[in-house]
């Protein structure tokens, strides 16, 4: 996964890849080292502080969402049954993160698949 | 020009005695007050200040801490220390935290006076300019190796902005609490400005790491992505108020009249084909609440709303109101979501 995320992760200003899946897991996250200092889990703190079925309920309306806020950005994009959020600082160019999310999600799909099968078999 | 001084100090009659001594000086300064340092930050947060007067002693905060806060988040702001426990060493700690001046009280007010207009002559030393080009100016900047600090009002929306050069490199930028490459983005993508030059950069750390010409041309996309902001800021918002209310942060006041902000919104003027409904609706505020606790993870400051896109014809966009209602607007694929959603914020 890392990989697959290594070009948007190096983009000037992008803060973090998160992708959480339908059960409110989060399945992966990659944060910018020289832009993101918070030393909190995230996948605690969505457990214990977000409600991500309200959000879901209505990232599930759209193809893409955007949430804008005083000093960034998160796009959240559904890919199958999970959502992709990339978090970014305000003057990250938002065609270049949509194109590159848009290139991914092929790939990404067989990925999260790769994933949901693993996690059977582990069972 | 009126300047705004801001003054810090946990004695409500000094303060009440120093705003009304200010009353003389009202066609220049625009005292505004504040009895603790945490307010302070919060107005020095999302405000323009030319000076900051502090006392020492204070509960929660003390002034050292006000001090230190100051130089490192807003350092073109000078900060002038008034106490009353006058100590060699004080002093002399202070200044080293790089207070400007220090005063004892009781306090001689020429002696302050004195001290603020040569402050607020220092800002305008090198210069002024109005209605300038910002792009050529700073590339005059960089040719001639200048170490300077400048000011900038853009004339459209008021905001101000200050970029720091050391031999001609661009080292920092600041507007209100953003810093570093991104307020330098938004700075350089004004159009018309009004420029003045301090001949001195108090700042030695070199904080933003692009090549001038690559931040200008960024700048330049910036500024074609969001649209022209400006544009619709005059439109929809009040101005930042150069008279600033005493203690409070200054809202900015969106109209009471919901009808009329709705045809404000149809009206912005490149949008007004795209937008093709406005309600307000009650059933987002969970919705934006848990927005706005997802966004508290990544320090994202206030969340001003959201964009569905469906690649359709019927985009949602939500911008919540207050803590019960929001604006539902549809539009379609031709709008610019982040400028509608910027100028109802502002």
């Amino acid at each position: 996964m890392d990989k697959l995320f290594n070009e948007i992760i190096s983009i000037d200003g992008i803060i973090g890849v998160i992708i959480i899946n339908n059960s409110n897991i989060v399945d992966y996250k990659k944060f910018s080292d020289i832009s993101f200092k918070n030393t909190n889990d995230f996948d605690k703190y969505l457990q214990n502080s977000v409600n991500f079925d309200i959000l879901k309920k209505v990232f599930e309306l759209s193809n893409e969402n955007l949430l804008i806020y005083d000093d960034l950005r998160l796009y959240v994009k559904k890919i199958l049954n999970s959502y992709l959020l990339v978090a970014m600082k305000l003057y990250v160019p938002m065609s270049l993160i949509r194109l590159n999310c848009q290139i991914l999600e092929p790939q990404l799909e067989k990925k999260l698949l790769n994933v949901k099968k693993f996690k059977f078999f582990s069972k | 020009m009126l300047h705004n001084i801001l003054i810090v100090d946990d004695n409500q009659p000094f303060l009440n005695l120093i705003k009304k001594i200010f009353e003389k000086f009202s066609n220049k300064y625009n005292v505004v007050t504040t009895n603790s340092g945490i307010k302070a930050i919060e107005l020095l947060s999302f405000n323009y200040f030319s000076i900051v007067l502090t006392d020492l002693q204070m509960p929660n905060m003390d002034g050292f801490t006000l001090l230190e806060k100051i130089k490192k988040n807003f350092p073109d702001i000078p900060v002038i220390v008034i106490t009353a426990f006058d100590k060699p060493k004080t002093n002399l700690v202070v200044k080293k935290t790089g207070a400007y001046a220090y005063f004892t009280k009781p306090l001689v007010i020429d002696d302050l006076i004195i001290c603020i207009e040569n402050l607020i002559k220092k800002e305008t030393e090198g210069g002024i300019l109005n209605n300038a080009s910002i792009e050529m100016f700073i590339q005059l900047l960089e040719m001639e190796s200048k170490t300077c600090t400048i000011r900038i009002i853009n004339e459209k929306s008021k905001e101000h902005g200050v970029l720091f050069f050391r031999d001609g490199e661009l080292y920092n930028a600041r507007i209100l609490k953003t810093v570093g490459k991104e307020a330098a983005y938004r700075i350089l993508s004004w159009d018309k400005v009004n420029i003045s030059i301090e001949n001195n950069c108090i700042i030695d750390t070199k904080e933003i790491n692009e090549d001038l010409q690559a931040i200008l041309l960024d700048a330049l996309r910036l500024k074609d992505e969001l649209g022209s902001l400006e544009k619709d800021f005059n439109e929809f918002s009040v101005k930042p108020n150069e008279s600033i209310e005493p203690i409070t942060k200054v809202e900015v006041k969106k109209t009471d009249n919901d009808a009329s902000l709705i045809d404000s919104i149809k009206n912005i003027s490149d949008a007004e084909n795209s937008i093709k409904s406005v309600k307000i609706n009650k059933e987002w505020n969970s919705f934006n609440s848990q927005a706005t606790v997802l966004g508290f993870y990544f320090n994202s400051g206030v969340y001003k709303g959201s964009y569905l896109n469906n690649y359709s014809s019927d985009n949602l966009i939500i911008i919540p109101i207050d803590d019960d209602k929001s604006y539902e607007i549809v539009v379609d694929l031709k709008c610019s979501p982040e400028r509608i959603i910027n100028s109802i914020n502002n």
